[in-house]
């Protein structure tokens, strides 16, 4: 039986910042070829289940985590990791000195989630009420939490 | 992460962009994933759960993730309506963004996992098949000849089973518009685990004011969603923690006896004795106007 739609098996993308077409199975997750083809590893490969946000990216400004998402759905859509946060002369982001400073970086393996979604609520309100409903989809196994609230918590004047 | 394939297995990721074409690609009856937000899909291929390789996403079909108030009492959200566009939207009914904004996994999972998705992999552990009963929504089930509306009731068979066709697609939730009061609480032991129990109390209201019928829906307590009536003055008095009345509210919801739920979060007899303590949490907020 003929269907009108093809597999998807080239996706034309932004990721931070460079225009790419990727020929790839549309159904692969965002973030095995972010870690395999594009070897981009500031984003974290953990649990696979959705549970831990290692894996966190922005797609058009929004965090997913890219475990869970087919790379055929970012086609046309701007994704960035945290390696796209760095500026043009190598400096970190505004929230990354803010994470330096507080210490809340430790193993660094949660670094990806807690900076994106940190960066990304930030962007939608620059004085937000509270950052931590943000960040409840972060697991930290060093238990660093302190320090990551301190630096979070620091973050929307360091951003502004 | 190889798939067994046969020849008459097919394999891809497809994101059709009308409905017409989701469904051509269903009506062959072969083996398919639909894909909804993919918050459930990509963790059982990840594990190689058997899990059919055709990927049909339906991310791309027009006003799949739209919530539209039609002006005649019904809202209706496509099936891709994520829980972040349900805790936004000033059209969702109170008890679906009060869910939403509950749902565990951080803006992440809130920004992806759909209600259509969920309400399709019927986890008897989720929030959304007990609080679709609630509202007495329909789904809207289309196939490549038809479109059929079922009551959730209807809809949730069992653990993971509803009465999806092969071939046909959930496109929407109708959700209609009733008036009362609603109450939802949520019983889970882990701040990132899943339900233990949920129950959402509705309150309807006679002209004067007095409450004329009081219903609870508890989710996540047996293999299928479960309404138990209560009589007004018992709900009154059981969110009042009136011991006889907590016992009795308790008694009518065992008296209920559906098929228990039992999975790694809880067996089938806690379930049983703390879906009566949950009832009444959500009673309790139905009757304090403070719904969350």
């Amino acid at each position: 039986m003929s269907t009108t739609t093809d597999a998807i098996t080239s996706v034309t993308t932004t990721v931070d910042g460079v225009q790419l077409t990727l020929a790839v199975d549309g159904g692969r997750a965002l973030v095995d070829v972010l870690r395999q083809d594009l070897s981009l590893y500031s984003t974290h490969l953990g649990c696979r289940n959705g549970d831990c946000g290692a894996c966190t990216v922005l797609v058009d400004g929004t965090p997913l985590k890219s475990c869970l998402v087919p790379v055929g759905r970012i086609g046309g859509r701007v994704v960035e990791t945290l390696e796209g946060l760095e500026g043009d002369d190598g400096a970190l982001h505004p929230v990354q000195e803010e994470f330096l400073d507080a210490g809340a970086f430790q193993c660094g393996f949660c670094l990806a989630g807690h900076v994106l979604c940190t960066v990304a609520a930030l962007r939608r309100d620059p004085v937000p009420a509270d950052l931590s409903a943000e960040l409840d989809g972060n697991l930290c196994r060093c238990t660093g939490y302190q320090q990551i609230a301190t630096a979070v918590h620091a973050a929307p004047s360091a951003h502004r | 992460m190889t798939a067994p394939t046969t020849t008459t297995e097919r394999t891809g990721y497809f994101a059709p962009t009308t409905r017409r074409a989701a469904l051509d690609l269903l009506a062959d009856g072969g083996p398919t994933t639909v894909i909804g937000g993919g918050t459930l899909v990509y963790p059982r291929l990840a594990r190689d759960v058997p899990t059919p390789r055709r990927l049909v996403d339906l991310a791309r079909l027009p006003g799949i993730d739209r919530i539209t108030t039609e002006g005649h009492g019904v809202t209706t959200l496509g099936a891709a309506v994520t829980y972040g566009a349900l805790a936004r939207s000033p059209q969702t009914p109170m008890l679906l963004r009060i869910l939403a904004a509950g749902i565990t996994g951080g803006p992440q999972i809130r920004n992806q996992g759909t209600v259509g998705g969920s309400a399709c992999y019927a986890n008897p552990s989720s929030d959304v098949p007990g609080a679709l009963v609630a509202l007495d929504a329909d789904l809207v089930l289309a196939d490549a000849s038809r479109e059929r509306r079922l009551a959730a009731r209807e809809f949730f068979r069992g653990p993971f089973a509803t009465a999806l066709k092969k071939g046909e697609l959930l496109v929407a939730v109708e959700v209609p518009d009733i008036s009362g009061s609603w109450g939802y609480a949520k019983l889970k032991h882990g701040g990132s685990g899943w339900p233990v129990a949920t129950a959402s109390a509705f309150l309807a209201h006679t002209g004067n004011g007095s409450i004329s019928a009081v219903s609870v829906s508890l989710g996540a307590v047996a293999a299928v969603p479960v309404t138990v009536d209560v009589p007004p003055d018992l709900a009154v008095r059981a969110a009042d923690a009136d011991p006889s009345a907590r016992t009795g509210l308790r008694d009518l919801v065992e008296a209920a006896d559906p098929d228990w739920w039992t999975d790694e979060q809880a067996d089938a007899t806690y379930r049983r004795r703390v879906a009566g303590a949950v009832a009444a949490r959500a009673l309790s907020r139905a009757l304090n106007g403070d719904p969350a």
